[in-house]
């Protein structure tokens, strides 16, 4: 009796034993299907009436991208992955409209997408690049890229959109600038330090000279007389201890197109403010700037005033700023983590409208 | 065949959650010169001692892979780095402990669980929540113990290993034990070469191109040593050695056609201790050297950042054995020094103090513990640590049991110290732990439940200053709540055993306090941290074979603080035979993971390997 008991037991045991087998295997089995596949939509003119906001991500994720915001205020966001099906890149820097072809640097991940403007139509990539950070066309088939990984501008032939050949500049080409034959590239330092603007003529691509501007140049802009504006930040200096001893003051600066010689400069009176985001109106007359990135205010500057502005035109801190159609943009990047913001503002300041689009907004370009 | 006895034995050992309750009654010279004093400290809390059947017998097992598919730890892996999320903390919310020494880089906080090969160790003890806070900093969602213990029994091994795998992984490891009455002598050697080129669909592409990923290959070493003498019946002195050496290329995610970063990471971690018994109690002194080299190069994006920190450690023990209650008192003194090129002053030096003590309390079915740490850091007194945990055993059928601790961070010498962005003004960071549980226990069967609540304030966090760099501030508040639940089931009908783990966790972590009007991440989940995580284990030994199946669950992550954006879940099954040879010196084990050639994303943009085989010969002379 009790033989037949154990006997009992050991195979309802046997028989368990096989059944979680079973349900082990059985999990395996359902845990392997699950599939999702997007399917591309193409929307050719969609994105011919209002602008772009190009998003940074997160550096190292590859969650870059670009936003549209239309004249009637209604946001998209993340068009490029929409239109083309596949990601846009790590860490989008700017986006310039060159020939009717939407140029988009993705800085970190070394190249630049050529898209069609009025769709965001993918139409090929410029590799060959190692750290870029703004494209200019400079003349009818050639483009700068500024790149701070080989301190230089890469030049791009239009035709072929590849690069062909590079120029070398200072530490850390940023923002550049095209008056005439001349382009006028912002040394910013890039991981260290400069304080210099390289010409080079577009036509030969030859550096013609090197104008010592300020600590840290960062943007630069042409005006109505075709003089290039540059703002140096400044500096903030260290002692051999990287102690702060003390701020190199920033610098607006004003140079003579045609003679490519420094004409005025207008150093900021509180060395400890190191100014940004240099600016223009379409009517090229008017610059903009902030006094400091991202907790300070924007002020404004008429190209024939003779000192710098103490009142701020408008009191709120940017990420990105831009200029277009009668109004001055704005980002707010929040906490660098989640989607930002874009506000508009009229030329007196007033704040007009925001609008919420990618992560970490950084740029404009408007059609 | 020995050796089969020995694995068998080893397997048998009793499941680890009631295993506490032998050591809270029985003092017995042998087994307080061994005690866990994370065990002791845990007493309210939930601490699991992993069992070896789960971690196998591949010597390139990782910590970090292991944690992935095993228990309620979230591993957040990107690029060289993964890092353990606890209750929904960050990653330098863990405590790393090697014999009790902590081994969270100075500069970071981090650790790295890519670096640690776990079958060079015999003992791994993962508390959950705040209970090894008397360790010290970080222990704040929870603590990983890895230990090397020692034993006096007369012995002797050698065991050779080769390891051949997918993608390129070559590995070998000697493993020399010589032990008796007297003495103990471990040696381990351990290589991997590892090009990690899998292939994989780079979703983030045009027309979803079959890649391979490149720039991701691996060269580590490690060699460790143990040296143990036993004066006599109550005094015994331990030297342990651990030399690693990682030479790692660091992908980049899948956006990026190429990499160029290189990680280096060397160690050189010595600890002497000794422990006397006498009639007044158990003493323990300790010391350690612990020097981390690490470097950082990308040298097409100019960035080379080195650094190099010393630790030494001193740290004096001491138990006094009541008939129903222990008393600890402790004290720590530690150096830390480091020189980076990426510091304000080349070279920083700190010195941290600490005092704790401690009362166990047992009586019949029923322990308590009562704890407080006092640290003095930079020279000031950061608040006390207290802790406070029952356990009350009922009818040997169940355990319940609550606990309630606070913890702390101490910020990293990269948030004091980074030039020109670094902020030395900034408090450690203050956490609230409070749980309460109940183990179950019957006829081989284990259930336990815990919920939790963990309050963190003080949360560091890098934001914009006012000149618009980046900077550490104290600003963020998270409040992770949830339950974990496991289960463990043992059946032996003849010679077929069948085993079974499971794990699942239940967690929500939200963001309390927004920097801005705008700020839509108040009230949200954290990034990189699942609602849902569990595995399932199954384990089959019948003679000389044994077959583990396991179902390891990870939920989906938000990848945004306001989450819109995030990953999807993932399940992955992993599976291994293991065959004992009877007549031959053998052990053999094949490994497959991720058998169904799951594509998934551990993180935005990363791609993971498909089904990767591992065969391990294990050679065993004793």
């Amino acid at each position: 009796m009790k033989k037949t008991k154990t006997m009992k037991k050991t195979k309802t045991m046997k028989k368990n034993v096989k059944k979680l087998l079973f349900i082990a295997l059985a999990i395996t089995a359902f845990s392997s299907c699950k599939k999702d596949s997007p399917t591309p939509t193409f929307n050719e003119g969609l994105y011919e009436d209002g602008y772009f906001v190009t998003n940074e991500g997160n550096f190292g994720t590859g969650n870059g991208s670009i936003s549209f915001v239309s004249d009637n205020g209604t946001v998209e966001n993340n068009i490029f992955e929409k239109v083309n099906n596949f990601l846009l890149g790590d860490v989008v820097q700017s986006m310039n409209i060159i020939n009717n072809q939407a140029y988009i640097v993705v800085n970190n991940s070394s190249k630049i997408e050529v898209a069609s403007i009025d769709s965001l139509k993918y139409v090929t990539t410029i590799d060959d690049l190692v750290s870029p950070r703004y494209i200019t066309k400079v003349s009818e088939n050639k483009a700068y890229v500024s790149d701070w990984g080989i301190n230089g501008v890469q030049v791009i032939d239009l035709n072929t959109n590849s690069v062909v050949s590079s120029i070398t500049c200072g530490n850390g080409p940023e923002g550049m600038a095209v008056s005439g034959d001349n382009v006028y590239v912002c040394n910013s330092g890039g991981w260290g330090l400069d304080n210099k603007v390289t010409v080079i003529n577009s036509l030969t691509d030859v550096v013609e000279t090197e104008i010592i501007v300020g600590d840290k140049p960062k943007s630069a802009v042409v005006d109505l007389n075709g003089d290039v504006w540059v703002l140096a930040t400044g500096n903030t200096e260290y002692d051999a201890n990287w102690n702060i001893v003390g701020h190199s003051a920033g610098k607006l600066i004003k140079i003579n197109g045609s003679t490519a010689q420094i004409d005025k400069i207008f150093t900021f009176s509180d060395s400890t403010e190191h100014p940004t985001n240099l600016i223009i109106n379409e009517s090229r007359d008017i610059l903009y700037f902030s006094n400091g990135a991202w907790s300070k205010s924007v002020f404004e500057f008429q190209i024939n005033a003779n000192e710098l502005p103490t009142n701020p035109l408008i009191n709120k801190n940017f990420y990105g700023m831009s200029c277009n159609n009668g109004y001055i943009y704005g980002t707010d990047a929040v906490d660098f983590n989640q989607e930002g913001w874009s506000y508009r503002y009229t030329s007196s300041g007033l704040i007009v409208d925001s609008v919420q689009v990618g992560i970490i907004p950084g740029g404009y370009c408007f059609n | 065949m020995k050796f089969y006895l020995i694995y068998i034995s080893l397997l048998s050992l009793p499941f680890n959650s009631l295993a506490q309750a032998t050591l809270d009654t029985i003092h017995l010279p042998e087994v307080l010169l061994n005690e866990s004093k994370a065990e002791a400290h845990a007493i309210g809390g939930r601490i699991e001692r992993v069992n070896p059947i789960l971690l196998g017998k591949s010597n390139t097992q990782l910590l970090s892979d292991y944690l992935t598919k095993n228990g309620s730890v979230y591993i957040k892996q990107y690029g060289a780095l993964a890092t353990p999320s606890f209750r929904g903390t960050s990653s330098s919310h863990t405590l790393f402990l090697w014999n009790d020494i902590p081994l969270n880089s100075l500069s970071t906080g981090l650790i790295d669980l890519s670096l640690l090969p776990i079958n060079s160790f015999n003992q791994l003890q993962i508390a959950y929540g705040s209970s090894s806070s008397i360790f010290g900093s970080g222990a704040v969602g929870g603590a990983i113990h890895l230990n090397n213990t020692v034993d006096f029994k007369q012995s002797s091994k050698i065991n050779l290993a080769v390891e051949r795998g997918s993608f390129g992984l070559a590995a070998h490891q000697i493993d020399l034990k010589n032990a008796s009455k007297r003495h103990f002598f471990k040696l381990i050697y351990n290589k991997l070469e590892y090009e990690n080129n899998f292939t994989f669909i780079n979703t983030t592409r045009l027309n979803l191109p079959l890649e391979n990923y490149n720039h991701a290959s691996i060269e580590s070493e490690n060699l460790q040593s143990i040296l143990a003498y036993k004066h006599n019946k109550n005094t015994n002195l331990e030297f342990h050695f651990w030399k690693a050496t990682n030479i790692r290329e660091v992908p980049a995610n899948m956006t990026v056609s190429s990499s160029t970063a290189m990680q280096y990471d060397d160690a050189n971690r010595l600890s002497i201790n000794t422990t006397h018994l006498s009639r007044i109690g158990k003493i323990n002194v300790k010391f350690a050297s612990m020097e981390e080299d690490f470097n950082y190069v990308d040298d097409p994006k100019n960035i080379d950042s080195k650094i190099l920190a010393k630790s030494y450690i001193y740290n004096i023990d001491f138990s006094h054995y009541f008939k129903i209650a222990t008393l600890n008192i402790g004290a720590s003194l530690i150096n830390n020094n480091i020189t980076s090129n990426n510091y304000q002053n080349n070279t920083e030096k700190e010195e941290e103090k600490a005092i704790y003590t401690s009362l166990q309390s047992y009586y019949k079915g029923f322990a308590a513990d009562i704890s407080l740490r006092n640290q003095i850091y930079n020279g000031s007194a950061i608040p006390l640590i207290p802790s406070f945990g029952i356990k009350q055993n009922i009818y040997d059928l169940f355990i319940i049991r609550a606990k309630s601790n606070k913890s702390f961070r101490l910020p990293t010498f990269n948030e004091r110290f980074w030039i020109g962005l670094g902020n030395e003004n900034l408090l450690p960071e203050d956490g609230w732990n409070t749980e309460a549980g109940l183990d179950l226990n019957i006829k081989g069967l284990q259930i336990g439940a815990t919920i939790y609540s963990l309050k963190v304030v003080d949360w560091i966090q890098w934001t914009p200053n006012e000149n618009g760099q980046w900077t550490p501030k104290n600003i963020k508040e998270v409040w992770s709540r949830g339950i974990e639940c496991n289960l463990q089931y043992k059946q032996k009908i003849h010679n077929v055993e069948c085993l079974i783990f499971a794990n699942y966790q239940y967690n929500q972590s939200t963001n309390e306090k927004g920097i801005s009007e705008l700020d839509n991440s108040v009230g949200k989940q954290l990034i990189y941290t699942p609602y849902h995580k569990g595995n399932f284990v199954f384990i089959l030994k019948k003679l000389n074979f044994q077959l583990n199946i396991n179902h390891a669950y990870n939920g989906l992550v938000f990848t945004t603080s306001d989450n819109l954006d995030l990953l999807d879940d993932y399940w992955l099954t992993d599976l291994s035979f293991l065959y004992e040879f009877s007549e031959l010196p053998f052990n053999l084990q094949l490994k497959i993971k991720n058998m169904q050639n799951k594509r998934y994303q551990p993180y935005e943009n990363y791609p993971a390997a498909g089904r990767t085989f591992l065969l391990t010969l294990n050679y065993i002379i004793n």
